[in-house]
C-alpha cells in the first residue's frame, strides 16, 4: 500500500519535530542549575545526658547557610542547608545537655551579662563542606562531607576548647535524581557528624579538665 | 488451532529461558553456637558500611528482608532504617560495634539494652559483601535519528556477588556463626536492529541463597 504524498510529508515533519523536542529538551534538562533545600527527618540521639546548663549560639552564617559552586563538570549548583541544620542541632543538644538554651545575641566579648545564666556557651560553626557526584570521583555513588567547628566558651567567654569534626555520606543515586542523591548525601552527612558529637563531645580532653573543675567549684571542694 | 497455541507457549517458554540467562551460588557456613527463634523475636540485617565504593548496597539488604519475610516460614524483620533512627547514634557507620565485645560495651549505655529487650529483637546479621564486573568483553553500538534507529553488535560481561552474613546473638551476647554466599552469572546482549539483552542475576542469586540459608541457621529447619 502505497502512502499519499502529503501524508508521507506530514509524518515525516511530525518525526523531525519530535526528534528535535527531545533533542532540545534533553539539552535544557542538563544545563538546568540545580537548586536544593535540604529536607528530611534527622533521629534524635539516645545519649546519657551532660549535667551542663548550656547556652547555645547560632551564628547567621550556620543557620542560613548556602553552599553554590559552578563547574564545567558538574554545572551550577544551590544548595540551602534550610531549616535542618539548626533543626538538627537543636534536637541534638537539648538531648546531650541537661538544659539546652538558644542565646540568639550572643558575643564572647559581652558573654557575661548575654549568657542568661549558663555555665558555657557553645557555637557551631559550618567551616567546610563539598559534595561529589559520580562523573567527578569516577565512583559509582554521590558523597557529601561538612566540617562543622565547635567552640565551647566559658561563661566569662574564655575559650574552653575548640573541635572541629568531619561528617560524611552517600547515596548510591538514581538516573535523572542527582538533585535528591545529593540531597540524601548531605542529610547523611550531617547525621554522621551528628552521631559523633554525641558520642565523643564529653570524652574531648578539654572538656573534662573543665567538667572536673566546674564540679568541684560547685561542690565547694 | 491446538497445536499453535502450543508452540507459541513453546516459543514464549524458550525466549523466556534465554533471557533469564543463568547464576550459579555457593553458600558455605560456619556455626559457633546453637540457635533458634521464639515466638515474636525478630532480627535486624544491617549493612556493614566501608565508605568505598564496593559497600554492601540497601537493595541487597531489603531483598533479603523480603525474602525473609515472605515464605511458609516468615520471619520478623525489623526494618534496618528504623533501627538506626531508634538507635541513634549508636548504630551509624562510623561509631556502629565491630565486634561483640563492643556490643557487650554498648550494651552498658543507658538505654539501649532496654530498647533492644522492648523491641525483641533477638538477632542482628551484619551484611557485608558487593556485587562486582569481573570480567566484560565485545562491541555493540546503536544509532538513533529521525527516521529511527537500531543496534548491531554483540557484549557481553561476567559479574561475582560474593556476600558474608555475621550474626550476632543479642541475648546470649556472642556472635553465632557466619554464611556466606558466591555467585556469578555472565549477561549477554545481542543487537540485532533491537537490543536482546540475556541477564544473569548473580546478585539476586546470592540474596536469595544467603537469605534461605540464614532462615535455616536461626529457625534450624
Amino acid at each position: 500500500m502505497k502512502l499519499r504524498p502529503d501524508i508521507k510529508d506530514n509524518a515525516k515533519t511530525a518525526s523531525i519535530r519530535l526528534f528535535s523536542f527531545l533533542f532540545f529538551f534533553t539539552l535544557l534538562s542538563a544545563c538546568a542549575p540545580s537548586d536544593i533545600v535540604i529536607e528530611g527527618s534527622l533521629p534524635v540521639p539516645m545519649v546519657k545526658k551532660i549535667p551542663v546548663r548550656i547556652g547555645v549560639h547560632y551564628p547567621d552564617a550556620f543557620a542560613n547557610f548556602v553552599h553554590t559552586e559552578t563547574s564545567k563538570e558538574i554545572g551550577a549548583w544551590r544548595i540551602d542547608f534550610g531549616e535542618q541544620n539548626v533543626g538538627f542541632f537543636r534536637a541534638l543538644f537539648s538531648s546531650m545537655f541537661t538544659e539546652a538554651v538558644i542565646l540568639e545575641n550572643w558575643d564572647s566579648d559581652i558573654a557575661s551579662v548575654s549568657n542568661e545564666d549558663t555555665q558555657a556557651v557553645l557555637v557551631p560553626q559550618i567551616t567546610k563542606y563539598g559534595f561529589l557526584t559520580p562523573f567527578v570521583s569516577g565512583l559509582g555513588f554521590y558523597s557529601a562531607s561538612i566540617e562543622y567547628d565547635l567552640t565551647l566558651f566559658d561563661s566569662r567567654g574564655a575559650t574552653i576548647f575548640n573541635w572541629t569534626v568531619v561528617g560524611y555520606g552517600k547515596s548510591e543515586g538514581k538516573a535523572f535524581a542527582k538533585e535528591e542523591a545529593v540531597e540524601q548525601a548531605t542529610l547523611l552527612a550531617i547525621r554522621d557528624a551528628g552521631a559523633r558529637i554525641a558520642i565523643e563531645f564529653d570524652k574531648q580532653k578539654a572538656f573534662k579538665s573543665w567538667f572536673d573543675n566546674l564540679e568541684k567549684a560547685e561542690n565547694g571542694s | 488451532m491446538a497445536h499453535k497455541l502450543k508452540a507459541y507457549r513453546l516459543g514464549l517458554l524458550v525466549i523466556v529461558f534465554i533471557l533469564a540467562g543463568c547464576a550459579s551460588s555457593r553458600v558455605e557456613e560456619f556455626r559457633a553456637t546453637e540457635t533458634g527463634m521464639a515466638l515474636g523475636e525478630g532480627l535486624v540485617l544491617l549493612g556493614r558500611a566501608s565508605f568505598s565504593d564496593n559497600e554492601t548496597k540497601e537493595s541487597f539488604t531489603d531483598c533479603m528482608a523480603d525474602s525473609l519475610k515472605g515464605g511458609d516460614r516468615p520471619l520478623r524483620v525489623v526494618p534496618q532504617k528504623m533501627f538506626r533512627d531508634n538507635f541513634y547514634p549508636w548504630f551509624e557507620p562510623r561509631v556502629e560495634p565491630t565486634s561483640a565485645e563492643e556490643l557487650k560495651k554498648l550494651f552498658m549505655e543507658p538505654g539501649v539494652k532496654d530498647l533492644i529487650a522492648s523491641s525483641n529483637i533477638r538477632y542482628i546479621a551484619w551484611i557485608e559483601g558487593d556485587t562486582v564486573r569481573v570480567d566484560d568483553g565485545g562491541t555493540m553500538s546503536c544509532t538513533i535519528g529521525p527516521w529511527g534507529g537500531g543496534c548491531l553488535g554483540f557484549s557481553y560481561w561476567e559479574e561475582d556477588a560474593s556476600y558474608k552474613a555475621t550474626i550476632w546473638d543479642l541475648e546470649k551476647m556472642i556472635s553465632a556463626g557466619q554464611i556466606s554466599s558466591d555467585s556469578r552469572g555472565t549477561s549477554y546482549i545481542a543487537g540485532v536492529i533491537l537490543p536482546i539483552p540475556i541477564l544473569a542475576r548473580p546478585g539476586n542469586a546470592a540474596c536469595n541463597a544467603l537469605a534461605d540459608q540464614l532462615r535455616q541457621f536461626l529457625t534450624g529447619s
